[in-house]
């Protein structure tokens, strides 16, 4: 998201890569394991209107750090040292940009290998790279994502090219879009002064339990404790935390309150959005004796609103 | 002269956005304590948080830990302000004159967005000094930050103008995006230093990896480095002049015009 605001990127949906994608490529990205339906619905064997032949009309090009599952799928696998995308990516740029690095091994991967490449990437009728946590949780983060997006860009010039973060998690790519149409950005927002504020560091959730910041924890259908850093997590532990979930989770056994709730997509309707940010409406098809989300949700900001009403009446509206 | 003493640490962080010479110079000591400031996502009285002495000045004087108090000296203009402790998020931000000396350490985004004026952080800063918020397509355009300790990744990031002195080591991505400016690593540098700079100069007094798309072109012995260097160690930093530097040029992902100088001496 962060790469994103330095200036954009090229993409589509997942219906234009299933359709006329010819050259596939997951960088630091293991869907084998991690997006198991990814390969036969879109991206692998899957038979669109220009790939009538599904997996024969594809190329299919793994790069990681380890012979992950996937590279059993690939037609190339180029294997990279860890912590070195950004130099590859920017080797990868000059080479899209004509220009010849002074150099014959860029981070493990041989000069000649990634002329090659970019050049299957310029003589593709449609190239896509799909990369994933391996980039964006290693050395140079965001801007790991910022060099790949300034690639797809500079690909742009010679074919068609598009660059996909394989989101993980369900429906994170939801949370994004709805933030940023109800607040203008698409996380870490503040509104402790009555409006939206964004900084990322600053009103990340790692960021702020890290620093111990929160005094209660409101955790609607999310993992924190299995999911963040073990620092971060503890600080859960240390304070009040209601936890809207349908099932038993880790977070669960530290909450101070927790409200059983409908799955969402299974015994209530609703959208969730898919990785390539398409709404994709869900029906209830199992009944469940919990409410929805927003009814505890609505009723808990009610009371605090009416909490607020009360306090400023009583200190003369000094409390925002 | 006015004082401001921290009365007592709260995890819950303070924006710290009036504690600014143009919000409180005019005002008397009773109305600097009754002043809002926000406290989590509460409104209370400065007085709740600070003892204050003093009233009616242009120079402030912060006492205590403020690591949780954010935005100190926030688009302050003119007058001075002095941290005696450490200072929280966005010190000095979009700053356009004056001076602001911390004492001791900083967090994140120290001088960001800064237009003018000088800042002086005696301790260590976090990430983005002198940088640009995120979705902001340029960072620092003037003034001056000295750094004596360390300082984190992508310092001077987005950088249009000014000047911007790291006196210790530095994280990775110095001058990333840089637009214009000089960046000055003492210590030593991370990585990928000038990624994607269009124009502007970063110097590294230390040896550190230069990325692929920088082109060595030159040796150079400048005059206007050592008049940079002397102009430096008057700040009680170690930065002798009379080196020679490996000139890089780059980024050639952009138009190539940034330069990376490249201490060739050993520094003590």
């Amino acid at each position: 998201m962060v790469a994103l605001q330095l200036g954009g990127a090229p993409a589509a949906t997942l219906g234009e890569v299933k359709n006329r994608a010819d050259l596939i490529i997951f960088w630091g990205s293991n869907p084998a394991e991690s997006h198991p339906r990814h390969f036969t619905r879109y991206s692998g064997t899957a038979k669109g209107r220009m790939n009538p032949n599904g997996r024969k009309d594809r190329h299919v090009v793994v790069v990681d750090i380890r012979k992950t599952p996937s590279v059993k799928y690939s037609d190339e696998f180029i294997q990279i040292k860890p912590g070195n995308d950004y130099e590859v990516f920017t080797v990868m740029r000059m080479i899209a940009n004509g220009h010849i690095p002074d150099t014959d091994m860029v981070g493990g991967i041989p000069l000649q290998t990634l002329i090659d490449l970019v050049e299957r990437c310029k003589k593709a009728r449609m190239g896509v790279l799909f990369f994933g946590q391996g980039i964006t949780e290693t050395k140079g983060k965001h801007q790991n994502s910022t060099a790949i997006y300034q690639f797809g860009k500079d690909m742009t010039k010679h074919s068609k090219f598009l660059t996909l973060p394989m989101r993980g998690h369900y429906n994170v790519v939801g949370s994004g879009n709805v933030m940023c149409w109800q607040t203008g950005y698409p996380f870490a927002v503040n509104f402790g002064k009555g409006y939206p504020r964004f900084n990322p560091g600053e009103f990340s959730v790692v960021d702020l339990l890290l620093r111990r910041e929160p005094d209660v924890a409101v955790i609607v259908a999310a993992e924190p404790i299995d999911h963040l850093p073990y620092a971060a997590a503890k600080h859960l532990e240390n304070i009040p935390t209601i936890v809207l979930d349908p099932r038993k989770t880790l977070t669960t056994k530290i909450a101070k309150v927790i409200i059983p709730v409908k799955h969402a997509g299974v015994s209530v309707e609703g959208t969730a959005y898919r990785m390539d940010h398409i709404p994709i409406k869900m029906q209830a098809v199992l009944e469940s004796p919990w409410p929805k989300d927003d009814i505890p949700l609505s009723t808990i900001i009610n009371r605090i609103k009416k909490i607020r009403s009360e306090e400023k009446k009583t200190d003369g509206g000094k409390a925002a | 002269m006015i004082t401001l003493t921290l009365k007592r640490e709260s995890n819950i962080p303070l924006d710290g956005d009036v504690i600014t010479p143009d919000a409180l110079h005019d005002k008397t000591n009773a109305k600097i304590k009754s002043t809002l400031i926000t406290w989590g996502n509460k409104k209370l009285p400065l007085g709740e948080f600070f003892n204050v002495d003093g009233e009616k000045s242009s120079s402030i004087t912060v006492i205590g830990n403020c690591d949780k108090v954010k935005l100190i000296g926030h688009e302050m203009s003119f007058g001075s302000i002095l941290i005696k402790g450490n200072a929280g998020y966005n010190t000095g931000s979009y700053m356009t004159g004056g001076t602001l000396e911390i004492e001791g350490n900083t967090r994140d985004y120290l001088g960001a967005m800064m237009e003018g004026g000088q800042i002086i952080c005696n301790g260590n800063t976090g990430h983005f000094l002198g940088g640009a918020y995120k979705g902001e397509s340029s960072g620092m355009e003037g003034g001056e930050i000295i750094v004596h300790g360390n300082a984190g990744h992508e310092v001077g990031g987005f950088m249009r103008r000014g000047l911007i002195v790291v006196g210790g080591n530095c994280g990775d991505f110095p001058g990333i995006f840089m637009l214009a400016g000089t960046v000055v690593i003492i210590g030593q540098s991370g990585d990928r230093a000038g990624a994607n700079m269009v124009r502007g100069t970063v110097v590294l007094m230390k040896d550190a990896p230069i990325l692929p798309s920088f082109y060595e072109n030159s040796l150079l012995r400048s005059p206007a480095i050592d008049v940079l260097l002397n102009r430096i160690s008057r700040f009680g930093i170690n930065a002798n002049p009379g080196h020679t530097f490996r000139r890089f040029n780059g980024d050639v992902n952009q138009i190539g015009k940034g330069e990376i100088l490249v201490c060739t001496s050993k520094q003590n």
